[in-house]
């Protein structure tokens, strides 16, 4: 090979190496841009992105029959059974991890979303409180969607009348404990 | 045509050698079986006792591929990176499906944990010999022809890969065997400057295990004291009085030129990066670095839509969060969490007093890949940083570089003695599957 074939072929050699270079940057850049746009359910987000949820309610399972009357245990029993009823698995923040008797409240807020499969005017959320522990007069607060559907201070059954919400769109009952706890046991949202 | 002995090559005796611990080491693993089911009353078989957990799950991927998780289930598979599992999937497609996803997963790491020990040791036999390195005058510098020099070697090293504490993972259905592997072949590659090759290894071993992106970080290193001292040799070569200090006494001029010139300035680190960017083989060897997790990346975005999957889902495994590194070691170490997290809190302080060594002794890219890989896990838990410490290689060369130093080797052969007692008492605990390994 002569001095001026060797020096064409390190350019060309040369040449593809950063043709390489920039292939590779450009790949990384689009999985950055991936990164920032995923392309995920939105049980799938508010869990492991977001950490909105607490639980891991499944794909698609955030969704709501209204009039589906649900317990806010885990899956399993104390004895590491599974439960043969329907389980609250869409709480978010402010719930103790541990749920056998129930749901406690842990934080100044509480929260459950709700998916529903049909649009509502107007309708109920109903709630039975297995315990409460107030240290204030003002008890607990219950918000649907930031709209204040009533407040309770003792424990038993709770029915609310709520406000509209639009199916398919994520809503979310807010119980604002403030300094008092409370033991949820089952919670269920119905349209009149 | 003049004939070669074979067996005359350092090679064939690293081999050997390394080979005779191997199975004397592996042959103590199934003794192990034996008695943990005598002391226990099981019948366990020898692929059972040593997989559980996670091997489990790399059971399941490599029969099954990635999918979804259950609605019952949050920890999906995709945390699991992907090298280790095809590799699997090859070699049980070559036995047609016949042989036990088990025994296909132990025969992979053996040969991965087998093939990372020889060229660790051929790294530290170049090492040894490069005088630049070593703190032997030039009349000093190892032969590695000698046999004594090979076995002594050999023998600390391959103890130390094959029968210290904690490498059992090595030959179960874990990724830390063939994780060691690339990150052993990428410093070879890297001490023989062969930077693309080291790159193609780093992007293996970052599609074995996240952590192995960070070997960019190691190849940095590299580059930059092959920078220096390619700027120390110019420069001793042109300068007429430095001519007579490289006949009379060449590694300490250029032992007093590295030094000099290893001032880290701007202007230094400017001239570094124009030489990376006017050098492609370096560039892209940079920038092969990470590209296996970037290729599972894409994976995951056709997969399950988030190319970030293998990390978020890191939350169905870990829900407690501190601060990371200092609040993590803050309340392991003052055993405010589990017992068990105490001890690894202050292994890790231990490993970073030798990785701190290892900078001492001049291991710069090794100690600094080990100080990162190190600091990820601590970024949200002590919690299994035993494995994730030997599985990054690196403290094994330290620990390597300790023993080495001791002249007496009685006492060297009563350090591998008690290393290989302390695997065995944990080879049984790893069989009873106790939490305190994980």
């Amino acid at each position: 090979m002569d001095k001026n074939t060797h020096r064409a072929w390190a350019m060309q050699h040369k040449g593809i190496i950063y043709a390489a270079c920039l292939t590779l940057t450009l790949f990384y850049i689009i999985n950055i841009w991936w990164l920032f746009t995923p392309n995920v359910g939105i049980e799938y987000k508010m869990y492991y992105i977001t950490h909105e949820l607490s639980d891991w309610p499944g794909y698609g399972n955030l969704s709501y029959t209204l009039g589906t009357t649900e317990i806010c245990t885990g899956r399993w029993d104390k004895d590491g059974k599974p439960v043969d009823y329907a389980v609250c698995m869409r709480k978010g923040s402010g719930w103790e991890r541990n749920q056998n008797e129930g749901s406690k409240s842990c934080d100044k807020e509480s929260l459950i979303y709700y998916i529903p499969e049909e649009s509502s005017d107007n309708g109920t959320l109903t709630i039975q409180v297995k315990d409460i522990w107030c240290n204030n007069n003002e008890g607990i607060h219950v918000y649907v969607n930031d709209k204040k559907v009533g407040t309770f201070n003792t424990a038993g059954l709770h029915k609310f009348t709520t406000k509209s919400y639009e199916k398919d769109e994520l809503l979310y009952v807010k119980f604002d404990t403030g300094s008092n706890e409370f033991l949820l046991w089952s919670i269920c949202l119905d349209s009149f | 045509m003049q004939k070669v002995d074979i067996r005359k090559s350092s090679n064939y005796k690293i081999f050997m050698y390394l080979l005779a611990i191997f199975i004397l080491s592996r042959l103590m693993m199934a003794i192990m079986v034996l008695v943990y089911n005598s002391i226990m009353g099981t019948n366990h078989s020898f692929a059972y006792l040593m997989n559980p957990w996670d091997a489990k799950r790399y059971q399941f991927i490599i029969e099954n591929g990635y999918t979804y998780p259950l609605d019952t289930d949050p920890q999906a598979n995709w945390a699991f990176f992907p090298l280790y599992v095809i590799v699997c999937q090859l070699v049980q497609l070559l036995t047609f499906w016949k042989l036990d996803t088990f025994w296909v997963g132990m025969i992979v790491s053996n040969i991965c944990i087998f093939v990372g020990a020889f060229f660790g040791l051929k790294y530290i036999f170049n090492r040894n010999n490069n005088d630049l390195y070593n703190e032997y005058s030039s009349a000093q510098v190892h032969n590695i022809s000698d046999s004594d020099y090979i076995s002594k070697n050999t023998i600390i090293w391959g103890s130390l890969l094959f029968a210290a504490p904690y490498m059992f993972y090595c030959s179960s259905t874990y990724t830390e065997a063939m994780f060691i592997m690339f990150i052993a072949l990428f410093f070879y590659f890297c001490q023989q400057k062969k930077y693309v090759v080291a790159g193609i290894m780093s992007a293996a071993a970052s599609a074995t295990r996240i952590v192995g992106c960070m070997l960019v970080f190691a190849l940095i290193v590299e580059l930059y004291l092959d920078f220096v001292k390619s700027k120390a040799i110019s420069s001793t070569k042109f300068t007429f009085a430095s001519k007579s200090i490289l006949k009379s006494n060449s590694s300490s001029a250029l032992k007093s030129k590295d030094t000099a010139s290893s001032k880290l300035s701007f202007y230094e680190i400017k001239k570094f990066l124009y030489q990376i960017f006017t050098t492609p083989k370096h560039l892209i060897a940079i920038l092969l670095c990470p590209l296996g997790t970037f290729l599972y990346m894409t994976f995951l975005r056709f997969f399950c839509g988030d190319v970030f999957a293998f990390k978020h889902v890191q939350i169905a495994w870990r829900e407690d969060s501190y601060i990371p590194v200092i609040g993590v070691l803050w309340k392991a170490c003052t055993g405010q969490i589990e017992p068990r997290y105490t001890y690894m809190g202050w292994f890790c302080i231990g490993v970073f007093v030798v990785y701190g060594y290892m900078i001492y002794r001049k291991y710069y890219s090794m100690a600094v890949f080990g100080i990162v890989s190190l600091l990820i896990p601590l970024t949200s838990h002590v919690m299994s940083t035993c494995r994730f410490i030997v599985g990054s290689y690196v403290f094994l060369v330290g620990i390597y570089d300790l023993i080495n130093k001791i002249k007496n080797k009685f006492l060297i052969c009563i350090i591998i003695m008690t290393l290989a007692l302390i695997e065995l008492y944990l080879l049984f605990l790893w069989y009873n599957s106790d939490c305190w390994l994980m």
